[in-house]
């Protein structure tokens, strides 16, 4: 009987209410909220991976002859097409390009055609009906240099010591062959600059401010103190030598660089000579095969993720700010995970529970939800300004004015986030201690355990699992904040990285680039936002998957505690 | 029949069974722990009032009574696990081999290896199961690798565990069943030598045959170790107890030998919860 | 009324229980103390058609013991009775065994009648001696199983005390009956035997009325002189005031 009723109620009455009264609604719309966050979390991936990894993709170069107004002498283009797009002809004649009156729609095209330094513009629109049609020409080359960006051409000659030696295709290949050993010497003299001679400097500077401490240094006798002075002289002298002979070596690899150059005609005709000194890498990307893009693409992308920032963050890599950011991510977590854990312990374990506490877990709670920015005003006012001001004073004053920690820093940065970002992890461990059941700790403490025993024997690393809860999401929280860290340490362009071959090897006195900043400020305040775009996406691309890398490396790590913990309340 | 409630005692053949003449005399025994005049307060409720009894040297001790009687409490008491609660107050004194371990002097850690404690829930810490055995004396500094690996051999074989586990020392403690963590747990508390070994109903959340296994391993411990036993389950009091004492309300309604207590108990009190009338 | 509370306990189905099996021992202890009167009126009375009928009646009374057995296991099995229960539960089982072997002394006297009539030997000598044991036994059972129904230590003191009497009774029916041996020594041995299981009948009364006094204070006075049992009804008494 019961059986034939339950048939009949969803057979002949399908109304609303019994739709309503079977839960139905209630798995859709739950299901849907959960379909709508995916779809935007993998669109925005993916929006962010398109552009971003599209940006090595080397591109056709097109070539076309360009009529700006009917009845003018064309003009040959030769660019990479950036993108294309249609609008109103009302708008392109209130722009100030020439619309014909009868035509509602135009389209154009923005091309990149490089030669910054000759035409002065390397991003221009054309519109579609001013052009001819497209040509693929084989041998245009794409030429990316250590300044002024790429340049589009073609290889008319090569030079030695200012002497063509080779015409046309033959120029090409012997181009192309020498270009592999000047690359191999630039990077040696890179090399040079950045880690021979830098830490020369870094010498030098570590002498002079010791000569100045010298001068600082009052009750000293005179004999010692010309002792030492000579002393100081007599290392500054092996230093400069040691300069010279580095000097002498880079000058000499810069001649033999410079000795060799090629001549290459523009779009406009001209010829144009660049020394292979300057030239990063050439490619010939109508001229190339499948593999050959494929390899280009992945060099591109290794050079973007392992090089050094050039023209105003627009071009090269983003070594630095990765670093920065992994680094100061990393300090950040050493900080505040034994603090906050000790806090935590501190609340639950030993404080007496009462309105005391409750209060201080409540403002706690509350200082998460300050906004990162006053953070940032908090970090500078008090690390950089207070503590930097006061570390300077008492054990760098020789270095006075000029500020050691008493400026933004690494470490300002890392433990104005680590403040920031504390009471996630005090919230995650204090969960993670209550969960513990209290058979564990009787169990420990019927045993002759002390309390201490007890905790960091068995409740703490029971508890380890939610510290690695409270840890993960401090570093998703750190390693995406921008605001405060551009008050305590980040810079457009840091000159060193925070860690190098000098002693003490981490220097948390540093500024340092950040990834978050970084696509600040190419997408924002570079001089050349065209060229900047593309970097954005790939930059936050790099952001998102180190975010990525670092949850999965904690998560991982919390799943083996976990395993390792496991009990039967799990 | 009739005798089942009696401890085992006897067993040579040919003597007589224990009857009431031979029966276990609480004045002739040698005291362990004897609580006097002890006063509990939770706060401004009293839970045990002025309760004295005193608990017999190797001997097992079962205190019965129904639930919020207080029983746990005094347990808890004879090793202080009781100082873990704020509002607790206490007044009165238990003294240990007649030294009060409420005294000032006394070192808590101290006391609670002289008085081990095993609990209702199987509570194995989330370790091996060697590693288990040897956190009592790792607590204590013991680092000897081959004085760890004998006590925990002597003390899992003492829990009739050994030959269960020998082969997978290095297993998580979880990986064992109820019963057997149970048997580790106790295996624990032996690990350390302890006097006393307090347990707080131990075989209430097992199954009746690790109950046995349990009751069995009690049977063989009061050898070496002076048991006292919190049960809800009378049956089990009576089977595995020497003597019996029934609280109700914080007081001590009653204290005897268990056969005593089961057969022919003085209060009224006692004789109504023990044959299932108080209610 | 019920001094020890049987009806109190928390399971309903327990005190039924409890309830049942001491009730079918009274029952039987009744029986017990039928058969005895039967038998003894038979005997005196030369009553062969009495005799035949009690005889039989032996058979009701061992149905009875197994099956209060029976219960009593049930009970044992699967209540563990502790404390009174317990001691209600031992003494029931020991109560019926004593009302088992009177009922067997009954039936010994039964046979006997049945034989005498089938000889014609009449009645046994000294029958009025025979008669007054018999009916200071036959109290003394009534009172017996009066103390058992209202578990009353002092009246169970008294039946034990009054065996004494009994013995006394029975042993100046003998001597009385002595000088007949002689001359019939059937009809002599007859009386020692009639006599002999009054006594018994008497010694199994006391019996009953110790383990009650066992199940009234919970101490046991089985073979104790008389002042003990007497001290540990006065206990038992006391107990059951409170």
């Amino acid at each position: 009987m019961a059986r034939k009723e339950l048939t009949t109620t969803s057979r002949d009455n399908p109304g609303l209410k019994a739709w309503f009264g079977q839960g139905t609604p209630w798995v859709w719309l739950s299901g849907g909220a959960v379909s709508i966050s995916m779809v935007m979390v993998i669109g925005l991936i993916l929006l962010i991976a398109v552009r971003g990894l599209a940006h090595f993709w080397p591109a056709a170069v097109v070539e076309f002859d360009y009529v700006a107004v009917p009845g003018d002498d064309p003009v040959r283009v030769i660019g990479e097409v950036n993108r294309s797009e249609t609008m109103t002809a009302q708008a392109m004649r209130e722009a100030g390009f020439a619309v014909p009156d009868d035509q509602a729609l135009v389209s154009r095209h923005l091309i990149k055609q490089g030669n910054r330094d000759v035409t002065g513009r390397d991003f221009i629109w054309y519109l579609e009906d001013g052009m001819s049609e497209w040509r693929y020409p084989a041998d245009v080359v794409q030429i990316e240099r250590l300044q002024w960006g790429d340049f589009f051409g073609f290889v008319r000659s090569y030079l030695i010591d200012g002497i063509a030696v080779a015409q046309g295709p033959q120029a090409r290949a012997m181009f192309e062959e020498k270009l592999r050993e000047t690359g191999a010497l630039v990077e040696q003299i890179g090399r040079i600059e950045r880690f021979d001679i830098g830490n020369v400097n870094f010498r030098m500077e570590r002498l002079r401010l010791r000569q100045r401490g010298l001068e600082l240094t009052v009750d000293l006798d005179p004999s010692t103190r010309a002792q030492i002075e000579a002393e100081l002289e007599a290392e500054q002298t092996l230093l400069e030598d040691e300069y010279e002979v580095l000097e002498a070596q880079r000058q000499a690899l810069r001649d033999e660089v410079g000795r060799f150059a090629i001549t290459v005609e523009t779009m406009e005709g001209r010829m144009v000579t660049i020394g292979l000194a300057d030239i990063v890498h050439a490619w010939w990307p109508n001229d190339m095969s499948v593999p050959a893009k494929l390899s280009h693409y992945v060099g591109e992308f290794w050079k973007f993720v392992s090089g050094f920032p050039r023209e105003a963050n627009t071009e090269g890599g983003i070594l630095p700010a990765i670093f920065g950011t992994v680094l100061m991510v990393l300090i950040m977590s050493v900080v505040v995970t034994p603090f906050g854990v000790l806090a935590a312990i501190y609340l639950r374990e030993y404080a007496k529970q009462g309105p005391l506490v409750r209060t201080i877990r409540i403002s706690v709670n509350n200082l998460a939800g300050v906004p990162s920015i006053v953070f940032g005003v908090f970090g500078l006012g008090f690390f950089v300004y207070f503590l930097g001001g006061t570390i300077d004073q008492t054990f760098y004053a020789e270095a006075l004015p000029s500020p050691t920690f008493g400026s933004p820093a690494i470490i300002w940065a890392s433990l104005t986030l680590a403040l920031l970002t504390l009471p996630v992890v005090i919230v995650s461990t204090e969960e993670g201690l209550a969960r513990i059941p209290s058979a564990i700790r009787e169990g420990s403490l019927a045993l002759g355990a002390t309390k201490a025993e007890t905790l960091w024997r068995t409740v703490v690393p029971l508890a380890a699992p939610g510290m690695m809860t409270g840890l993960i999401l401090a570093v998703a929280r750190a390693a995406g904040e921008v605001a405060p860290l551009m008050l305590v340490g980040v810079v457009k362009l840091a000159p060193s990285l925070p860690v190098d071959g000098n002693p003490p090897f981490l220097h948390l006195d540093r500024a340092f680039m950040h990834l978050g900043f970084h696509i600040f400020d190419v997408g924002f305040q570079s001089p050349n936002v065209e060229a900047g775009r593309p970097l954005v996406y790939a930059t936050a691309l790099i952001l998102v998957l180190i975010i990525i890398v670092l949850n999965l490396t904690a998560i991982t790590i919390r799943n083996h505690l976990r395993e390792k913990y496991k009990s039967e309340s799990d | 029949m009739t005798e089942r409630n009696e401890p085992i005692t006897h067993g040579m053949s040919g003597a007589l069974p224990d009857s009431g003449g031979e029966r276990l005399k609480l004045s002739r025994q040698k005291p362990c722990i004897e609580v006097d005049k002890l006063n509990l307060f939770y706060g401004s409720t009293q839970a045990l009032k002025s309760i004295s009894l005193t608990i017999p040297e190797k001997r097992v001790t079962a205190f019965i009574g129904p639930s919020g009687c207080g029983k746990s409490t005094l347990l808890r008491c004879c090793n202080r696990m009781n100082d873990l609660i704020d509002t607790c107050r206490i007044e009165g004194e238990i003294r240990l081999d007649g030294q009060n371990i409420y005294a000032p002097t006394i070192d808590v850690a101290e006391l609670r290896r002289k008085v081990g404690m095993v609990f209702q829930k199987p509570n194995p810490f989330p370790k091996s199961i060697y590693e288990n055995v040897a956190y009592g004396l790792r607590i204590q500094g013991v680092k000897d690798r081959r004085v760890l690996d004998e006590v925990v051999e002597k003390s899992l074989r003492r829990a009739a565990l050994w030959d269960e586990v020998k082969d997978r020392l290095d297993a998580n403690a979880f990986s064992l069943s109820g019963g057997q963590q149970q048997r580790l747990v106790i295996a624990r508390a032996i690990a350390i030598e302890p006097e006393v070994i307090l347990l707080d109903e131990p075989a209430s959340a097992l199954d009746p045959i690790s109950t046995a296994k349990i009751e069995e391993l009690i049977f063989e411990l009061k050898e070496e170790f002076t048991i006292v036993i919190v049960t809800h389950n009378m049956q089990q009091a009576a089977r595995v107890s020497d003597f019996t004492a029934y609280l109700y309300l914080g007081e001590l309604v009653e204290y005897d030998d268990t056969v005593t207590i089961f057969t022919n108990p003085k209060q009224q009190a006692t004789e109504d919860y023990i044959t299932g009338r108080y209610g | 009324m019920d001094k020890l509370h049987f009806d109190q306990h928390i399971s309903r189905q327990y005190n039924e229980e409890l309830e049942q099996v001491r009730n079918d021992m009274l029952v039987m202890g009744q029986l017990a103390r039928d058969q005895l009167a039967g038998s003894l009126a038979a005997v005196l009375e030369g009553d062969r058609a009495r005799g035949l009928e009690l005889d039989a009646a032996d058979d009701r009374i061992d149905e009875f013991e197994r099956s209060i057995d029976d219960e009593a296991q049930g009970i044992l099995a699967r209540r563990q009775p502790a404390a009174s229960d317990l001691r209600l539960v031992i003494s029931v089982i020991k109560t019926i065994t004593d009302f088992e072997r009177m009922g067997d002394e009954a039936q010994k006297m039964a046979r006997m009648a049945i034989r005498r009539t089938d000889q014609s030997q009449g009645v046994p000598p000294q029958a009025e001696g025979l008669r007054r044991l018999g009916e200071r036994v036959l109290g003394m059972l009534d009172e017996t199983l009066a103390s058992l129904a209202t578990l009353d230590a002092k009246r169970a003191l008294a039946v034990c005390r009054l065996d004494a009497e009994i013995d006394a009774d029975y042993k100046a029916l003998i001597q009385a009956g002595l000088p007949s041996m002689a001359e019939d020594p059937a009809d002599a041995l007859d009386l020692v035997w009639a006599a002999r299981a009054l006594e018994r009948i008497g010694d199994h009364a006391c019996n009953i009325c110790e383990y009650l006094i066992y199940l009234l204070g919970g101490e046991d006075v089985r073979h104790a002189p008389l002042e003990e049992v007497a001290e540990a009804a006065r206990k038992a008494e006391d107990r059951a005031e409170r």
